[in-house]
């Protein structure tokens, strides 16, 4: 349970095989890039996002996964400035799943 | 329930928190948390170190260590509060910080925090929803340095994040 | 009322903030964190709309002479202690309320910070002193002490009492001031929405 922080280099985890996530319209979209913001206090996962989102290419769908309830409600707020789209937040068991696409 | 499914507006939520508010700065006094967290510090240090704490002259003189301070019932309100609201919406779970600069930094702010709370007599709280309402002039001056604290804040964990 | 009665009053305040703040994810470090670093209101608005029903409910009643008033000097500590939290609210993510509300929610980082406030709590009292400069009571009496950076007491009530004008009077203008901000906001909030579409 890398307590210590010796996963503290792969913090941004891509995953080509992330698959594909099925929104409440229908649409079935491939996911791009997984962000585990997992245990983390505000503001890291915004941050993160942040990072990930002037990475991204245009048309990439990142999920963002979070379980802290206020960085989970900052980061469709936020899509605004950083050229983006928030499709939607999938309340999972134990995290939420935000989606959002870059522009 | 509609209320434990969807996120309520903040706005909704903090004007019905005003109103309440302004019945407890008629009953009792406004919302505060830092003299409540205070006393409870002291209240643990009795429990360790008994008649050891009267020769601290803070804990002899200012707080005296009562456990019927109305403000502590403020702070455990809002632990029982949210653990009722986490649970019916079943969002209770643990969650553990993965990162040692988490872990460090939490307990760097967590104790500025107290240092704080203590030097200034006032917390955010009775800033925001006490003193400035009053218009106690010291709300100004700790507005002024909250959000100068914020903007230092936010540049250290800018830094530390690299982001 | 008795201690009992004002601690079961608190303890009701306590349950519903704690609930209306967990379910609306307010947060006060958020309200002043997110609006520097990523331009985002939407805490910062909540806290304007709440600090204006409070300053018009405040002062109204501070005129017709009702309320419980917070006895706290004016000093220079007030400044340099919540510069001082405000870096460790930026820095542990969570203020007060949030450290309470979000240890409920079984937070382990929350439950953290909050152990680590007692403990700064704590070593603070430690080099505490009746006498010197960290703001003691000998200079606490609501009286200006300047060698101890104390500038008497000062709030709505002693300006009615020194000017006479009602007190709702200043109140309706820090509410407009408020307003001012609120406005700004909106309009600025507006203004990226429209160069986003």
């Amino acid at each position: 349970m890398g307590l210590f922080g010796r996963d503290k280099d792969k913090k941004i985890t891509t995953d080509q095989s992330a698959g594909n996530i099925t929104l409440s319209n229908g649409d079935t979209l491939a996911i791009n890039q997984v962000i585990d913001c997992l245990g983390d206090s505000c503001p890291r996962p915004q941050l993160m996002t942040k990072k990930a989102m002037a990475q991204a290419a245009s048309g990439d769908v990142i999920e963002v996964k979070i379980d802290n309830s206020t960085s989970m409600e900052a980061i469709p707020p936020m899509m605004g400035e950083l050229n983006g789209t928030h499709l939607e937040t999938i309340k999972k068991d134990r995290y939420w799943q935000v989606i959002v696409r870059k522009n | 329930m509609e209320l434990f499914k969807k996120t309520l507006d903040p706005v909704i939520a903090l004007s019905i928190i005003a109103l309440l508010d302004i019945f407890m700065f008629l009953v009792v006094g406004a919302w505060t948390v830092g003299g409540g967290e205070t006393m409870m510090t002291g209240l643990i240090a009795k429990f360790f170190m008994g008649d050891q704490l009267q020769h601290i002259p803070f804990w002899d003189i200012v707080f005296k260590p009562d456990a019927t301070y109305w403000k502590i019932y403020i702070s455990l309100g809002m632990l029982f509060g949210s653990i009722v609201g986490a649970f019916l919406s079943k969002e209770f779970y643990w969650r553990i910080p993965r990162h040692l600069s988490e872990w460090v930094m939490i307990t760097v702010g967590g104790l500025l925090m107290g240092i704080g709370i203590r030097l200034a007599f006032v917390c955010n709280v009775s800033t925001f929803f006490g003193l400035t309402p009053e218009m106690n002039l010291g709300g100004y001056l700790s507005i002024s340095g909250i959000i100068a604290g914020a903007w230092v804040g936010s540049l250290i964990y800018k830094k530390v994040l690299g982001g | 009322m008795s201690p009992i009665g004002q601690c079961l009053a608190a303890f009701v305040f306590g349950s519903v903030a704690g609930l209306l703040v967990q379910r609306s994810r307010f947060c006060n470090t958020a309200a002043l964190r997110d609006a520097m670093l990523f331009k985002t209101y939407r805490n910062t608005k909540a806290l304007l709309v709440c600090m204006m029903i409070l300053t018009i409910g405040f002062t109204a009643f501070i005129t017709v002479g009702e309320g419980h008033t917070m006895h706290f000097d004016v000093g220079v500590n007030q400044m340099l202690g919540l510069f001082l939290f405000g870096i460790g609210m930026v820095l542990a993510g969570a203020c007060t309320v949030s450290t309470w509300v979000k240890a409920g929610e079984g937070n382990v980082g929350a439950i953290w910070a909050l152990l680590f406030t007692f403990i700064g709590m704590f070593l603070f009292s430690l080099i505490w002193s009746y006498s010197y400069w960290p703001p003691a009571p000998g200079s606490m009496d609501h009286l200006p002490h300047l060698e101890a950076l104390q500038f008497g007491y000062a709030n709505a009530a002693t300006l009615q009492a020194k000017t006479g004008i009602p007190a709702i009077f200043f109140g309706l203008f820090q509410f407009l001031v408020l307003f001012g901000i609120y406005r700004a906001i909106l309009r600025k909030e507006a203004r990226m929405a429209e160069a986003n579409t």
